[in-house]
């Protein structure tokens, strides 16, 4: 593997934050419950859960959700905790139909704030694609290289331009 | 730990702005070094000097040109850049979406706990 090839498969990552009028607990339970997975990632109000899902999500289970593809195309997400420790952080191995099934990793951190006037939840959801065996999980929130941002800005400008 | 700079580093070979005017003029499609050499206040030979960086790193191939065999004609290789571009695009697009109804969702849950500790 070349140099470039190291760093683009180490550098795709995105971060999205919103600031949610609920406390750290509900979140949390959104984000580690399928049946509450199913309702805001593939807006499906009842979903049925398999026999064997244990209600206390703990690092080792596996869960699957149907989801909502960046397209707007019904799909299926699956994953395995890999982190749990709630209501503050969650980290999963995250694996979606339009993706082929490549495996990334998502990361949640929940930080209490005041939104709109009561106790509310900031989320941040770091998402990245790992180099083949999973390396990146050891990394994830390390530092960021200043050159890794340069080499992203540099990419998408490229899109933009080849893109047009 | 310092980084070092291999020569065929990516990060170092764009870290030079000449190199990133030269990225910018190679993405409106390939040309010759002399056409790339005109384009800056630097002699030709500084301009191939910053070439070689690219193609070190890859973000550059040259070949002979079809018309004059002595001339070099540089070409980007950014697809691999690209890809990354639209992976990021795609999820971007997919978080808004999907962390938009993480909020509705849960919010609706909180109000109606609200109303319903209100009336017991």
């Amino acid at each position: 593997m070349t140099s470039i090839d190291r760093a683009i498969a180490t550098e795709r990552e995105v971060r999205a934050v919103i600031e949610i009028a609920a406390a750290p607990e509900d979140v949390f339970e959104a984000l580690t419950n399928p049946r509450e997975l199913a309702a805001w990632l593939g807006g499906v109000d009842d979903y049925s859960l398999g026999d064997n899902w244990n209600d206390e999500p703990t690092a080792g289970v596996t869960w699957r959700s149907p989801a909502i593809g960046p397209d707007g195309a019904d799909g299926t997400v699956r994953g395995e905790f890999l982190v749990v420790d709630g209501p503050r952080r969650l980290v999963s191995t995250w694996y979606a139909s339009w993706d082929h099934y490549e495996r990334t990793i998502v990361r949640y951190e929940l930080e209490p704030v005041e939104v709109e006037g009561v106790a509310g939840t900031r989320v941040t959801v770091i998402h990245c694609a790992p180099v083949a065996g999973g390396q990146r999980v050891s990394q994830l929130g390390a530092a960021r290289d200043s050159w890794t941002m340069m080499l992203a800005r540099l990419a998408r400008l490229m899109n933009e331009r080849l893109t047009v | 730990m310092p980084r070092t700079h291999a020569i065929n580093d990516p990060f170092y070979a764009i870290s030079d702005p000449t190199r990133r005017a030269l990225l910018d003029r190679l993405r409106l499609g390939s040309a010759p070094v002399t056409e790339l050499a005109a384009g800056f206040a630097m002699s030709r030979p500084a301009v191939s000097r910053h070439l070689r960086v690219l193609r070190d790193a890859r973000l550059v191939r040259e070949r002979r040109s079809e018309h004059d065999a002595r001339q070099r004609v540089y070409q980007i290789t950014a697809m691999p850049l690209r890809d990354v571009a639209q992976w990021a695009q795609s999820y971007e697009l997919f978080w808004h979406g999907g962390l938009a109804r993480l909020k509705t969702h849960v919010e609706k849950g909180a109000r109606t706990r609200a109303r319903e500790k209100k009336l017991s």
